[in-house]
């Protein structure tokens, strides 16, 4: 799941837990993940009912970028780390 | 990942492994929509080496090693660039969940996956914050065979934590 994709979906659950809105329609009885609040949207339907090529294409993509992800929080870890050691230092 | 998948196909048929299944998040993907995770999860089968008793992985390395799958990334080994990890079966909930598995065909490529149904009680046996995310994720997919579910986690006494689990995520017990 892209991030935005996954704000998205949150907003969206959080904004219209009626199961009538038409983003979340897909399947009103399906849960978003969120305890109480029933709902799929459309674009999670859709991923769901991929053809399995592109559906392990798509697996594939998100381990890659979830990779990438954890490269970037590793490097901002250590950059953070490193300047709150140098902040430290005693002029 | 068509290609992780064949290569995993070709250590079953020239038989370096006897049984494999993709497990965790990367099976549940394959059953529902693709889900954010950093490696492949793949449970295997391997005999002992002739004469030895413990069952090691030292072999599927090796000969991994020989394809040209040598680099470690964490506990993952790079296969055309995905990390897999692959995790030799330690209960009976994973032997079967591993003999059981589904054959997925798509173009030329094939692959063993998990049935949804036994990641839910694998997910049910770890119990992080991430597998019950993922109960919730299986139970709902409308494939997912409750009456199946409800036999397995009887089978491996599962069935109490799953009333407990299923109640406090809002899930029908």
């Amino acid at each position: 799941m892209r991030a935005d994709e996954a704000c998205a979906s949150m907003t969206i659950a959080y904004s219209y837990p009626m199961n009538d809105h038409p983003e979340i329609a897909a399947d009103p009885n399906v849960m978003t993940g969120i305890p109480g609040i029933r709902g799929m949207p459309h674009w999670r339907d859709k991923q769901r009912s991929l053809p399995m090529a592109e559906k392990v294409a798509r697996i594939g993509k998100f381990i890659t970028e979830t990779r990438q992800l954890e490269i970037i929080k590793k490097s901002c870890t250590r950059s953070a780390m490193s300047w709150s050691n140098y902040s430290k230092k005693e002029p | 990942m068509h290609a992780v998948c064949d290569v995993l196909e070709q250590l079953l048929k020239e038989g370096t492994l006897t049984h494999y299944a993709i497990g965790g998040a990367t099976a549940a993907g394959f059953h529902g929509e693709p889900l954010a995770t950093r490696d492949v999860d793949v449970f295997v089968f391997s005999d002992p080496p002739q004469g030895a008793v413990l069952v090691t992985l030292e072999p599927l390395f090796a000969r991994l090693s020989d394809l040209g799958f040598s680099q470690f990334e964490e506990e993952g080994l790079l296969i055309h660039g995905f990390p897999v990890q692959f995790l030799s079966a330690s209960s009976a909930l994973e032997t079967e969940a591993i003999k059981s598995a589904l054959l997925l065909q798509w173009d030329d490529h094939r692959v063993r996956v998990m049935r949804p149904e036994h990641l839910a009680a694998l997910a049910l046996t770890v119990g992080r914050p991430k597998d019950r995310a993922r109960l919730v994720y299986l139970a709902e997919l409308p494939a997912f065979n409750r009456a199946l579910f409800d036999e397995i986690s009887s089978r491996y006494q599962l069935s109490d934590r799953w009333q407990q689990w299923s109640a406090a995520l809002g899930l029908k017990s």
